[in-house]
């Protein structure tokens, strides 16, 4: 049993080394806020080991990565928009300036890149990051959104052709 | 041009990454979590039996519980299946007619079903009607109740179809036409077997006169055979006995003449006596 822990630990251990960095840019595309991302990226790991550890079965680990991000997302916006405006002023919460602050620390090799992405919708946003820059197959992109790999392919097809035309009105 | 610059951007995203010690740092935090939550080992406990546990536990109750019910069940399944072609009159024509046609009314659920089930209904109760007639048992009685059972449930159709005219216009067309045509065939129907009703009581009717006058024939001949005989006797032997006669003796001091005249009186009421008694006799055909 030990054997078999600790074999699931060193495995577990490289999982980390090759996905990490595609996790965190999803979360940081997602959420456009770079500690965040390193927050979300963190729980995403912590989240997939207990369902690991609790015996259930996995057929895709990435997958499985992905899946757990995107949930941890929804529920960051989901509290987000609880939380209204009036009550974080009356905490003492400035909106400008950890608006502004957020700009800072999007400190993005180019610029440019991030503004064409964000011009996309966010379900073609999504799509276009983990087909092209995550190198997920259209298989793993179905299971991680839940969709058929059909429409995935469609989705593609069109991202790509309205991420073109962005990029060409530049 | 396009083309460079989609893969100039995935480039630069892709350049998008955690810094070094960012992710030791991350790594390290994570792999303290995996440590301090290994894989959970899951026990199996054994069944145990419970020590109150006997044959007579519930095991065996709701086995024989089960039984019963597929015996409850299949009883009257057959009982109702029996039901199905029970006439008027008969022991369980009351369970056709209260558990087998309540039922299925009651799992008719949409107008649709409902204005079928009330088709079929009307439907049954004409061929008991025909049923009855040909074997002799339709009583007026009968024939009154099974005619209002066809009118309520033809009532009823119109309902269903108001129900249905208001959500489905189209539809309750269709089924107005549908239900007009069923009104005229079930009238031709009803109407032949009012004539057949009306063809056995002529029957009757003319079985009886007939029987009347066979018997009024047979009471003349009677009459005439008796009649015959006395005016033979009296040509023959005017000095009969009447006294040995079986029916009425008469007057010793009579003249012949009077006791003949007496004689043949007596044997035209005797005739029409049989003649009245003969009328009362029940007709079967």
């Amino acid at each position: 049993m030990e054997a078999k822990n600790e074999n699931l630990t060193e495995s577990f251990s490289k999982a980390y080394d090759d996905f990490s960095d595609a996790i965190f840019r999803y979360c940081h595309y997602k959420t456009s806020n770079r500690e965040l991302a390193l927050d979300l990226t963190a729980d995403t790991f912590t989240k997939t080991w207990e369902y690991i550890a609790d015996g259930k079965k996995i057929d895709n680990l990435r997958a499985l990565l992905y899946r757990v991000a995107n949930n941890l997302i929804i529920d960051y916006h989901r509290k987000k928009k609880e939380s209204s405006l009036d009550s974080l002023t009356e905490q003492g919460f400035d909106i400008s300036t950890e608006n502004t602050k957020e700009k800072y620390e999007d400190n993005f090799d180019n610029k440019k890149a991030m503004e064409a992405i964000q011009e996309l919708d966010e379900n073609y946003r999504d799509i276009i990051i983990m087909r092209y820059v995550d190198d997920l197959s259209i298989k793993e992109i179905a299971k991680i959104l839940n969709e058929k790999e059909n429409n995935i392919s469609v989705k593609i097809h069109r991202a790509l052709d309205k991420l073109k035309k962005i990029l060409g009105e530049e | 041009m396009k083309e460079e610059k989609f893969n100039n951007l995935i480039h630069k995203i892709k350049e998008n990454k955690m810094t070094s010690l960012e992710k030791s740092i991350t790594k390290h935090n994570v792999m303290s979590f995996v440590h301090n939550n290994p894989i959970a080992v899951k026990k199996v406990s054994p069944k145990v039996k419970s020590p109150y546990y006997s044959s007579f536990s519930f095991g065996h109750i709701s086995k024989l519980v089960g039984v019963a019910m597929l015996i409850v069940v299949l009883g009257i399944g057959g009982i109702s299946g029996a039901s199905a072609s029970a006439l008027p009159g008969d022991a369980l024509y009351p369970v056709k007619t209260n558990i087998k046609e309540k039922i299925e009314e009651a799992i008719s659920f949409t107008p649709e079903a409902k204005i079928a089930y009330r088709k079929r209904i009307i439907e049954t109760r004409l061929q008991e009607t025909e049923d009855l007639l040909n074997l002799n048992k339709l009583t007026p009685q009968t024939q009154i109740e099974l005619n209002t059972n066809i009118e309520n449930q033809t009532k009823e159709i119109k309902n269903n179809l108001a129900e249905i005219k208001k959500v489905r216009p189209d539809v309750a067309k269709f089924q107005e036409q549908e239900l007009n045509q069923d009104i005229v065939i079930h009238r031709t129907r009803i109407d032949k077997l009012l004539e057949k009703i009306q063809n056995k009581d002529t029957k009757i009717e003319k079985n009886t006169l007939k029987t009347n006058n066979n018997i009024e024939t047979k009471v003349q001949e009677i009459k005439n055979i008796k009649i015959d005989n006395h005016v033979i006797k009296q040509n023959l032997n005017t000095n009969i006995d009447y006294s040995s006669n079986t029916s009425k003796s008469l007057p010793k001091d009579l003249a012949p003449e009077e006791k003949l005249l007496l004689r043949k009186n007596q044997t035209d009421k005797t005739a029409k006596e049989i003649k009245i008694d003969q009328k009362i006799i029940p007709v079967k055909l």
